[in-house]
């Protein structure tokens, strides 16, 4: 078995791009949830909120490149060559001699090109469609995007498995290291805001509705949340084998030690606390690491009534009461594909800083939710060695992921 | 390392979702190609054949609550999963539910009919068709996740879809799970539903076959006169197991999973590359340990695309060097997208196990571009082999190849 370490991040994100600019962003203790006018028109759409990112296609990235690229590929394609600075592997032979691979995902390809492809349907007619149609729709567009972008020959592992396709994507590309597959992967997940996914929440009522106080929702765990917020954004991380990572001198950030995966096996929609807790087990077992050792865990915490009481009782119950969580979709939304990506990059930035960002607009812990100790209002110094990322998917996915502080 | 062996089969195709059916069709040359009247409304889509499953009824017996978030698509993976869980002996034991069991799955698009209920929204903006299935069937991983409900299973779930290599990649990664110890059953596969926008992308590249007017010759895949791929339908389904789950409960092993490896070009989303194609099938000697002489036999891809059939030939007989017996099932069936590697590797099995191998349908001259190989034709060739090769090559430039041990019949 080797050791599988992380040696380079890269994202795109509305709280921004680094981590200097994120711990910013997240010190500042304010959302970027906004208001959006232009769905009033929409029949039947309940909210209007959104958390997009500032973004525009890099000027350098080729034309003949961009054809099969919508703006999750673009944004995706764009976190990667970011991740792959920092770990100083651009232009490394690694990526093209077979060696390295993608393991990615997002919920759904660009939805807007996707009425270009069901015209020929819904209006008898090919008209709209082109060659790039079905690369820029397909869901495993951005997978195969990196991959070609930066022209590697590895394995690919397409993710799309919702709001678990960034931590599955993670954590499958550690099994590969881990097992001798593969020497680098790409690892992580995108999503493109739109208001697709929008809808879709909306339609299981998961949706907040707050229209007029877009500055105080999505409320992870608190009494008064209402429904999520979905955003967008990208994360890749480098995962590197670690004797790999040592022998061209990388700057190794921190560890995949554990990862889990399973199951509801019940209903497509309706969170169970049950495998939750197994998949944080699983996790534990993998890193051969006892509950007491987890010093922080970063929630999945979307902010839907059931969504929150199943997770936080499931981590009570994997891990014991009071383990100090919180939820960063309290400033960016549910960014769905990319989250368990960000989330992870995240909570190994916060645990090589030593500081852990609060949920915000949490104000009065939902009493149904489980006894944790839940940060709220203000950042909180710890000291850990190991911290768990978790997410659960539409579809009762759950992934649990455990990252260790790098010690050689 | 564990050993991971096959236990159970199924399909649902054009020709049949029980074997002696099916195999009837593959010896006796059987086309599952039809004219499509139906498509003869739009405008702009020049291929007009396609390989319905025309006779495919959801069981009865499928409870109404079950069956609300699945599409056709979902519907046939559920099927040839029963069938598949069934043929193992597994339907309903405790290890599916146990958390030691997971699904690897996928196709290369969710049902079209749910993409259209969100582009009626994005074009009308108006959501009243927008129900709390649309998403669960729109979704590309609406396979996986239904299958996990549909049969109560805990364990891990791998979204495999990744275009033409969906069902491939599902087999694939199922082994990788249980040869690396976290699974001890996978319910491995994939599935497609047939579609005109599907048949339409393919006609934007040039790739789809026009000959409207002769259904049953067409696709041809390496014959000189081919003129593209036939898109079709269905599902495939085969449950892997650890040898020693499978020894202590006195399971039929028809075949055990050998080597498998998956690569991409790196180079082109559309345009298919012999050299990784090679690498890929090295890649899977390798892992499964043993020479290219010992295979007995290759599935191919074999879409009947031009440029397809020519690189992929090239790059089989630069690994094997030697006139290898070689065939493709597309073109009885078609192009059943994220079904066809997981049909493929259940239709091989069992062949290679009766002692028989397919001939390529519709492959009457060896087209002069394509390497020399020894392209089954005509009728079906005996044979006495033991391992197979089951290849498959995606849009997007992802690669896959899968080694076989058959347990004789």
């Amino acid at each position: 078995m080797r050791r599988v370490v992380i040696t380079g991040a890269g994202a795109v994100s509305a709280l921004g791009n680094n981590w200097s600019d994120v711990q910013t962003a997240l010190a500042a203790g304010k959302n970027k949830v906004q208001r959006f006018d232009v769905w009033d028109k929409i029949e039947g759409l309940n909210t209007r909120l959104g958390a997009p990112v500032e973004f525009t296609t890099p000027s350098h990235y080729p034309r003949k490149k961009l054809r099969s690229m919508g703006r999750v590929s673009i944004m995706a394609v764009n976190a990667t060559e970011r991740a792959l600075a920092e770990a100083g592997l651009e232009g490394n032979p690694c990526l093209t001699n077979g060696d390295a691979g993608v393991s990615y995902g997002s919920c759904i390809g660009t939805p807007g090109d996707v009425p270009a492809l069901t015209r020929v349907v819904t209006d008898n007619t090919t008209i709209d469609l082109t060659a790039s149609t079905y690369l820029r729709t397909m869901t495993h567009t951005a997978t195969v995007n990196i991959g070609l972008f930066f022209n590697m020959t590895g394995r690919i592992i397409p993710t799309a498995s919702a709001c678990t396709s960034g931590s599955q994507g993670i954590g499958y590309a550690y099994e590969a290291i881990k097992h001798g597959l593969q020497k680098v992967m790409i690892a992580g997940g995108a999503e493109e805001f739109h208001v697709t996914p929008v809808a879709v929440f909306d339609t299981l009522f998961a949706t907040s509705t707050r229209n007029h106080e877009p500055s105080l929702t999505p409320r992870p765990f608190d009494a008064e949340r209402d429904g999520l917020v979905i955003g967008e954004g990208a994360c890749s991380l480098i995962l590197e084998e670690y004797q790999h990572a040592r022998d061209r001198g990388a700057t190794i950030l921190g560890e995949i030690v554990g990862y889990g995966t399973n199951s509801d096996g019940t209903h497509v929609t309706e969170p169970s606390a049950e495998t939750m807790t197994r998949a944080m087990q699983l996790a534990l077992g993998d890193a051969d690491i006892g509950p007491e050792q987890i010093g922080y865990v970063n929630a999945h915490g979307t902010a839907t009534a059931k969504g929150d009481i199943a997770e936080s009782r499931a981590t009570a119950a994997a891990l014991g009461e009071g383990k100090p969580i919180s939820s960063l979709k309290s400033y960016i939304g549910h960014t769905l594909g990319a989250c368990g990506a960000l989330e992870a990059w995240m909570s190994l930035e916060m645990m090589r800083s030593q500081w852990f960002a609060p949920t915000i607009n949490l104000d009065r812990v939902d009493p149904e939710c489980a006894a944790l100790d839940y940060i709220q209002h203000a950042g909180r110094a710890l000291d850990c060695e190991y911290v768990m990322s978790n997410n659960f998917a539409f579809g009762g996915v759950n992934t649990s992921l455990i990252i260790k502080r790098f010690s050689s | 390392m564990n050993r991971v062996v096959v236990t159970g089969m199924a399909g649902v195709t054009s020709l049949g979702s029980d074997w002696p059916t099916f195999s009837d069709a593959l010896k006796n040359g059987r086309s599952g190609i039809r004219a499509m009247p139906e498509w003869a409304k739009y405008k702009g889509l020049d291929t007009q054949v396609a390989g319905p499953v025309d006779d495919f009824v959801m069981p009865s017996h499928y409870p109404r609550k079950k069956v609300r978030g699945m599409g056709q698509l979902s519907r046939f993976a559920a099927r040839a999963t029963e069938l598949a869980l069934t043929d193992a002996g597994l339907l309903d034991d405790p290890v599916i539910s146990g958390g030691q069991c997971g699904i690897a799955y996928g196709s290369s698009a969710g049902s079209p009919d749910a993409a259209c209920e969100f582009a009626t929204m994005l074009n009308k903006h108006d959501l009243t068709q927008i129900t709390a299935t649309t998403y669960v069937r729109m979704m590309s991983h609406t396979t996986a996740v239904n299958l996990s409900i549909f049969f109560g299973v805990r364990g891990r779930v791998y979204t495999t879809s990744s275009a033409c290599t969906s069902g491939s990649q599902g087999i694939g990664y199922a082994y990788e799970a249980i040869k690396n110890g976290t699974q001890t059953v996978m319910i491995a596969g994939g599935a497609e539903q047939l579609c005109p926008t599907e048949a339409a992308v393919f006609d934007t590249f040039g790739a789809a076959s026009v000959k409207n007017a002769t259904p049953n010759a067409t696709p041809s895949p390496f014959d000189a006169g081919r003129d593209g791929l036939v898109i079709g339908e269905g599902a495939g389904t085969l449950i892997l197991e650890s040898l020693e789950h499978a020894t202590a409960r006195g399971a039929t092993i028809y075949a055990e999973l050998i080597g498998f490896a998956t690569n991409a070009d790196g180079a082109h989303i559309t345009q298919p590359d012999a050299d990784s194609m090679q690498a890929a099938m090295m890649l899977a000697l390798a892992d499964a340990n043993c020479s290219p002489e010992s295979i007995s036999y290759i599935s191919a891809h074999g879409t009947a695309t031009p440029w397809g059939d020519v690189a992929e030939s090239l790059a089989t007989a630069r690994v094997f060097d030697r006139t290898v017996p070689v065939s493709s099932l597309k073109g009885h069936l078609g192009h059943t997208l994220g079904a066809c590697g997981a049909i493929e590797a259940w239709a091989s099995i069992a062949m290679m196990r009766e002692r028989w191998l397919a001939p390529t349908l519709n492959l009457v001259q060896v087209d002069p571009q394509c390497a020399e190989l020894d392209y089954i034709i005509g009728a079906p060739r005996a044979t006495d082999g033991d391992l197979l090769m089951s290849n498959n090559f995606a849009f997007g430039g992802i690669n896959t190849s899968l080694i076989f041990r058959i347990h004789p019949a």
